[in-house]
């Protein structure tokens, strides 16, 4: 599971910091080790349609949850929100190039990120 | 003293490879593994004599009833305790909610003070939290000290007539402390506080005896003592019981005596009282199996292995730079015996807990990473996640050593 790309990607993450003037910001905790992972959203209408703009993200956690977090940022800023709300564990697993789909016991480690950018959307719908 | 190795022979699942490497099971904290003896009652049960209980007058329900009673007399014995102070509940968390609601609803009110200390796992805490919410009771919590161990002092500071309930653990699921019980009931006598004592992970290490130990309630689970899931134990003193300070919290079938349209009154057997609908027969069988087996080996010998183990571990793990061991790590006297069952947990400096029992599955090694169910000692110490390896009668010296060689490859996948 731990191939150097992965690790690689934990040790120095992408789009790790804040936004100065973020839409949103949340946090998501995966409450069995307290791995947290704080999300800034810039969200921008584009041909009537709402794309995230920018992301930056912080948190401290396992390599799965960081990695994770890392590859999901760098695939999803300039896209769609609902191209977004598609995404599902599968991709996270494809995105870190997993042979074979993680163990029970990860899986709240992969999907952390994607749980706080889908809570940050949900969020936002809910404020406009 | 026994040896552990002809003991997993016993234990048909520590045959099996994982990662194609042989099962190495140190996660028995959580739960343990069941000897053959344990499977072979509870199919022989179920093959041969199963039937409900005490519902009717044919062979196969005399049967049943029978087992069933043995069963739960070679539980109660096994613990120090009468037949009649026994509850089969499914866990410790269900023993401690029944406490909750069939002594704690009666008995408090706004004003009292439930007293617990920030090491108990979650079932011991969130239990009280909710206990205090309803009824306006103020729970109140000791902490603990950097070894892990409780602050006598503050516990004693935070005694008052107000303080009906103290509610800890035997033995801490994470720093591995055994508490002073016997001091607590002590310290509770003065205030006429009921205590609670949850000896999940006391139990499979520790000889029991709820009569000699003066506590009020005690909370059991069978399945890491090698019994099966399902099957729980709540030892209630039985003076509560007689007096009715503790009453049933469950109602329908089997626990009555007469039901009229108007009311019902209830069993005249204390513990039958408890006993709402159709108990997990097969499970108690399953755990009186187990007490029978531990009875074999021995408590005495049982504690002693769990100590060897324990010493052993932490004299290993002192080796490895990288790690920070948790809880006590030397006795309170240098003539004492170290306060610690059980377990040893521990932080790996750099590498996620996660990541680190991850590594060691890869290598076949079944250990626990997390809070535990324990966040409010997490939070405490600034622990974001531990890993914990906790022992069985099964569990050799040889299995540590395969452990510690197998924290080298951690540093190595880690760079660390």
């Amino acid at each position: 599971m731990y191939t150097e790309d992965l690790l690689e990607e934990s040790r120095s993450p992408a789009n790790y910091g804040h936004l100065s003037n973020p839409t949103v910001t949340v946090s998501e905790k995966n409450s069995s080790c307290g791995d947290e992972i704080v999300v800034d959203v810039l969200i921008k209408e584009k041909n009537n349609q709402q794309l995230l703009s920018d992301l930056k993200w912080q948190g401290s956690g396992c390599a799965i949850s960081q990695a994770s977090m890392s590859l999901l940022s760098q695939h999803i800023i300039g896209k769609s929100i609902s191209e977004i709300n598609q995404l599902q564990q599968s991709d996270l697993e494809s995105f870190l190039g997993l042979e074979q789909p993680i163990s029970y016991g990860r899986i709240k480690c992969l999907t952390l990120g994607l749980q706080a950018v889908k809570k940050s959307i949900t969020l936002l719908s809910e404020v406009q | 003293m026994f040896d552990p190795q002809e003991i997993k022979r016993d234990f048909p699942i520590l045959t099996k490879q994982v990662h194609g490497k042989p099962l190495i099971y140190l996660d028995n904290g959580a739960s343990s593994q069941k000897p053959q003896a344990v499977l072979d009652a509870i199919v022989e049960y179920y093959t041969r004599h199963y039937a409900n209980v005490h519902r009717g007058v044919h062979q196969l329900s005399d049967e049943s009833t029978g087992v069933w009673e043995n069963s739960k007399k070679i539980i109660a014995d096994f613990f120090g305790a009468q037949t009649e102070e026994l509850i089969m509940v499914r866990n410790t968390t269900e023993a401690l909610n029944g406490i909750a609601y069939g002594w704690g609803s009666h008995n408090l009110k706004a004003g009292d003070v439930i007293l617990t200390t920030v090491m108990e796992h979650h079932s011991n805490f969130v239990t009280w939290q909710e206990l205090a919410k309803s009824t306006g009771a103020e729970l109140k919590v000791v902490a603990v000290d950097a070894q892990g161990r409780i602050d006598l002092k503050k516990m004693e500071s935070l005694l008052s007539t107000k303080v009906k309930l103290i509610a800890l653990g035997f033995v801490s699921n994470v720093t591995g402390t055994v508490n002073p019980i016997k001091k607590i009931v002590e310290m509770s006598r003065k205030v006429h506080a009921r205590v609670v004592v949850d000896a999940a992970q006391a139990a499979p290490h520790l000889k029991i005896n709820f009569a000699s130990s003066g506590v009020d309630f005690m909370a059991i689970s069978g399945h890491k003592m090698l019994g099966p899931m399902g099957a729980g134990v709540l030892l209630v003193k039985k003076q509560l019981l007689e007096l009715e300070e503790m009453k049933p919290w469950l109602f329908g079938g089997g626990m009555i005596n007469d039901v009229t349209i108007a009311k019902a009154t209830y069993h005249q057997t204390l513990s039958e009282r408890f006993t709402a609908g159709t108990p997990d027969v097969a499970s108690a069988v399953g755990l009186a199996a187990a007490c029978q087996y531990l009875s074999r080996i021995g408590m005495d010998e049982v504690e002693q292995h769990d100590r060897n183990l324990v010493a052993y571990t932490l004299e290993q793990l002192a080796t490895v730079p990288e790690v920070s061991v948790i809880g006590p790590t030397l006795p309170l006297q240098p003539n004492q015996e170290l306060d610690r069952v059980g377990s040893v947990a521990f932080i790996y400096n750099g590498v996620h807990a996660h990541d680190v029992a991850q590594v060691l599955d890869s290598e076949g090694i079944a250990v626990r990473s997390g809070h535990h169910c324990t966040q409010p000692l997490h939070d405490a110490c600034g622990w974001q996640a531990t890993i914990r390896i906790s022992f069985q009668v099964y569990n050799t010296i040889q299995d540590i050593d395969v452990l510690i060689n197998a924290l080298s490859k951690v540093k190595k996948v880690f760079n660390v």
